[in-house]
């Protein structure tokens, strides 16, 4: 008998109320921001987000001849192109890059993709210091922990653990000023920068026409890397393309606003090949590493529309499930609504181990309402419960109750008919005989029913054609 | 050369199969899609006053003349720096004391940078640097105080216009604002890696 809650309801539960409480006050936060700053700087945001959606459709309908042609570019600007099937792939080209210079330590700027492939673990196995440099992703890291958001990885965490995380580290005394402990990460990683051989960073969009990387942090991480070290690494999945330059202010001005409500993010690059020559500092080399990991698969499947995503956070914000449950609860590396589409789609265990995330959701609409890119995220994930069923994966059936008998009297008229007239006797009946099926049971658990009120429309419709003369 | 044969064919193959494939969106469509932010005309006057504006909106500080800069200095303790001898030509005679080159040994030393702008950008209040106009990316970057000096006339109106004006160089850095995080608690700090007072010295001309 499989399991009557699922892992998402029961990490929920479970969750202490202060993360909850930190949780919940800054994705309503920032789903605020974003609302005050699309809403008054556009006059019609909604437009915006359907044209970077039909930009983004159209670069994936076409990847295979933009990969080709931002190949190109990249080269003509003086960077190697690596390509990488899977995670183990990408992490071995980095490892063998930074072996062919003799580097030994890496400074890493935030990049989803790296947490995909695990690449901090992969390289400190292989003798090589990796260091996050973001300062979430930095706590994250001294605490052995895991980011639960795809832009502020430690909203699960309040002031006070990061404080006794710095001072177990010898960063410094403990302190809840937010002020001193960021000045405290900010001498202990300017040490890490200028010691580093190779900065690593991942990409926000690679424009196909010029092969520039574009990047935006608010911190200046990935900047400090790529001035503080000789050799650049950027890590990008395949789906990052857009096909011009051009298209570039239109996903700018979506993804600072949407992710945190800015009109520009502090620090946007367009990073096009190693430093001009002659200058003191900046790469000497750039290597870009165009990661597949199951991305292909999703472009073939029913639901590669998932893969225009922009990675700004605003589903998983404004989302009622990720707010109760935090980001932690989706158990892979992207986490909300886009990561109950998403991770059941490339985890590398496999689409029956995450196949329940594609019900965390009430299907309420919220996410794709706020998507800058307009992904239908509900459609997607009706169809990836309808696949978990048909997959017959163990997951995606814990805590639904059986349908079995309901199709049965929906498919016939007459038991519908006797049906609906029964149904109010329903509301008489004490709910406890009721509770028959334990899936039904865990499922009434958390809901009631609401009053039956069947059958009115059958009768209505009779009266009226009694009055037609039918 | 596998991994990537096999990456376009499997792309290939999934697009392959698609019966209907979307247009691109002409760059006349997506250009029209412009901000309130923008200013209203793109007269010297216009484009100066709305990127004084939204510098200030985003935490940045305007200085004009060399008065401001050493006053500005002065309030936030930076004794020691960075100014970028092209900077000191442009700006002519000034009291200000300070190292024409940046060294990376004394990086903790160097307490502000006064560097060369590229572009700004009035819509965002954006200071645009190049590799071309910054001889030391660190001396921009690491010292507390960044000071990007920048003439009126180099004042575009939108992200567009500079994008536009984009070259070949190879790192071109939109700063706008200081340096800055909302990872603790969404609580908002400035200068986290880079500076945490941005400034932008407007010349005439």
């Amino acid at each position: 008998m499989a399991k009557s809650i699922q892992e998402i309801d029961s990490f929920a539960e479970k969750l202490p109320d202060d993360t909850r409480a930190s949780v919940h006050h800054a994705s309503k936060l920032k789903t605020e921001k974003r609302f005050a700053t699309l809403a008054s700087d556009f006059e019609e945001p909604d437009t915006l987000r359907k044209t970077a959606a039909r930009v983004k459709q159209h670069t994936l309908e076409h990847l295979d001849e933009y990969l080709l042609q931002a190949e190109a570019s990249l080269q003509r600007n003086g960077a190697t192109v690596h390509w990488a099937s899977d995670s183990e792939e990408a992490n071995a080209t980095v490892l063998r890059i930074m072996q062919q210079r003799g580097a030994k330590k890496m400074v890493k700027s935030k990049s989803m993709v790296s947490e995909e492939t695990e690449l901090v673990a992969y390289l400190e196995k292989n003798d090589i210091e990796a260091v996050e440099t973001d300062l979430g992703e930095f706590v994250v890291q001294i605490d052995g922990d895991h980011p639960s958001h795809i832009v502020t990885p430690i909203i699960h965490k309040n002031r006070k653990q990061v404080a006794r995380s710095f001072e177990r580290e010898g960063l410094g005394a403990y302190t809840e000023s937010p002020e001193e402990l960021t000045a405290m990460a900010r001498r202990h990683l300017r040490a890490k920068y200028l010691a580093a051989d190779v900065g690593l960073t991942g990409a926000n969009f690679v424009t196909a026409d010029t092969g520039r990387i574009t990047l935006v942090t608010n911190e200046g991480n990935a900047r400090f890397s790529m001035a503080a070290t000789k050799t650049l690494i950027v890590m990008v999945g395949i789906e990052k393309l857009v096909p011009r330059q051009s298209d570039l202010p239109l996903f700018l001005s979506l993804l600072g606003r949407s992710a945190t409500g800015q009109a520009l993010t502090v620090y946007t690059q367009f990073i096009g090949g190693p430093k001009l020559s002659g200058l003191p500092e900046g790469p000497e080399e750039m290597h870009v590493i165009f990661l597949d990991n199951g991305r292909s698969e999703v472009l073939a499947s029913d639901c590669r529309e998932i893969l225009r995503c922009i990675r700004c956070g605003a589903c998983m914000n404004i989302c009622p499930v990720y707010r109760q449950a935090s980001g932690h609860a989706y158990r892979f590396v992207y986490p909300g609504p886009v990561g109950a589409v998403l991770s059941p789609l490339i985890n590398p265990q496999g689409f029956p181990q995450l196949a329940d995330l594609p019900k965390a959701s009430s299907l309420c609409g919220a996410c794709q309402e706020v998507c800058p890119v307009d992904i239908p995220i509900p459609d997607l994930l009706v169809r990836l419960r309808r696949r978990g069923k048909l997959e017959k994966a163990e997951k995606a059936s814990i805590n639904t109750p059986g349908f079995g008998v309901w199709a049965s009297g929906a498919t016939s008229p007459g038991m519908w008919r006797a049906g609906l007239k029964m149904g109010h006797a329903m509301n008489y009946l004490p709910r406890v005989l009721l509770d028959v099926n334990p899936a039904a049971h865990a499922w009434q658990e958390h809901r009631d029913l609401p009053p039956f009120d069947g059958g009115s429309f059958r009768s209505w419709l009779k009266e009226k054609d009694k009055e037609a003369g039918k | 050369m596998n991994s990537r044969q096999a990456i376009l064919d499997k792309v290939k193959a999934a697009v392959g199969v698609l019966s209907e494939r979307s247009a691109l969106p002409s760059e006349d469509e997506v250009a029209a899609l412009t901000s309130r932010l923008r200013p209203g005309a793109d007269d010297a006057d216009s484009l100066v006053a709305c990127f004084a504006e939204r510098l200030q909106a985003v935490g940045g500080v305007l200085l004009r003349g060399t008065a401001e800069l050493e006053a500005y200095l002065a309030e936030h303790g930076a004794t020691r720096g960075y100014l970028d001898p092209a900077v000191a030509e442009l700006m002519g005679p000034s009291n200000l004391s300070a190292n024409s080159t940046y060294e990376r040994a004394e990086v903790d030393a160097m307490q502000f940078g006064v560097t060369r702008a590229t572009m700004g950008i009035a819509e965002t209040g954006t200071i645009v640097l190049t590799d071309r106009d910054t001889p030391n990316r660190l001396a921009a970057l690491a010292p507390w105080v960044h000071v990007a000096a920048l003439r009126e006339s180099e004042i575009v109106r939108d992200v567009r216009q500079a994008m536009a004006a984009f070259d070949d160089d190879p790192s071109i850095v939109f700063v706008t604002g200081p340096s800055k995080t909302a990872d603790i608690e969404g609580i908002l700090i400035e200068g986290v890696h880079g500076p945490g007072k941005q400034a932008c010295l407007l010349l005439e001309g």
